[in-house]
């Protein structure tokens, strides 16, 4: 499935707008990470831990998105973005969202 | 020939079949027949050469302005070193031995104290027992999740 941040394609037309779809996921850390993470936090660079734990959220989410768009038969999806907040001190969420499309190759 | 070549290429024009078709062979996306049929045609026309050419430029040029960072097995290196493992693993040992000595004194000091209630003796250690229980039951759950959870393999 294509995923894109652009509004359109080159070389494509939309031939169904299926509407948004989205994934979210909320994933913490756990103690022994956050022991390492504030050690590593005082003495500088990067703090792998919580590098980890977002990218595992990021992925997680993309899949989820994946999965609702499937659902709604669509073959990409446009505007793809992600949004982040934080719901509890040793947890991220992240919300992947964007519009799930169908689309042929133009000309086809 | 990989999708993302038509996203990013695409971003102004359009990209020709020959453009695309370059950014593949100069990114080693092709199949061993598509390369062997690309290489052909690359004899007879001058110009695929010269895009493909353009492609390995552009790579030179993005590897040279990326910020410098250390590769996967640098990390494991680091990781590896038996300094740091033993210092780590000698931290986290004296942590939770500690920690785990520290919880059950607390739990005989106040089971044993006779200046204390058996009402207020059993509120405690009921209250510690909950909190353990609870404890127990997340991290056994966690555990038999862990096969089942395929992001824990994400790096970065």
């Amino acid at each position: 499935m294509l995923i894109v941040t652009t509004s359109e394609v080159p070389g494509h037309k939309i031939t169904e707008a299926l509407g948004l779809v989205r994934g979210t996921t909320v994933r913490a850390r756990h103690l022994g990470n956050d022991i390492m993470g504030m050690f590593k936090g005082l003495v500088g660079g990067e703090v792998h831990e919580y590098t980890k734990v977002i990218a595992e959220a990021r992925e997680e989410a993309i899949d989820r998105m994946k999965a609702d768009a499937f659902a709604l038969g669509a073959n990409a999806i446009l505007g793809f973005r992600f949004a982040t907040s934080e719901v509890a001190k040793n947890a991220a969420e992240v919300v992947a969202y964007g519009t799930a499309v169908k689309m042929v190759q133009k000309g086809s | 020939m990989n999708a993302r070549h038509q996203n990013l290429a695409g971003a102004d024009a359009e990209p020709s079949e020959e453009e695309l078709l370059a950014m593949a062979y100069a990114d080693g996306e092709m199949t061993p027949e598509e390369s062997l049929r690309f290489e052909s045609r690359m004899e007879a026309e001058p110009e695929l050469v010269h895009r493909v050419a353009e492609h390995h430029a552009l790579d030179v040029l993005a590897r040279r302005i990326a910020p410098k960072e250390p590769a996967d097995h640098d990390w494991a290196a680091l990781q590896l070193d038996p300094l740091y493992q033993g210092t780590v693993g000698a931290g986290w040992f004296l942590l939770i031995a500690a920690t785990a000595l520290s919880f059950a004194l607390a739990v005989w000091a106040v089971a044993t104290n006779e200046g204390i209630s058996y009402l207020h003796r059993g509120l405690i250690l009921s209250s510690l027992l909950g909190f353990t229980l609870l404890f127990l039951t997340v991290l056994w759950r966690r555990i038999r999740a862990i096969p089942l959870d395929p992001y824990r393999h994400v790096e970065r």
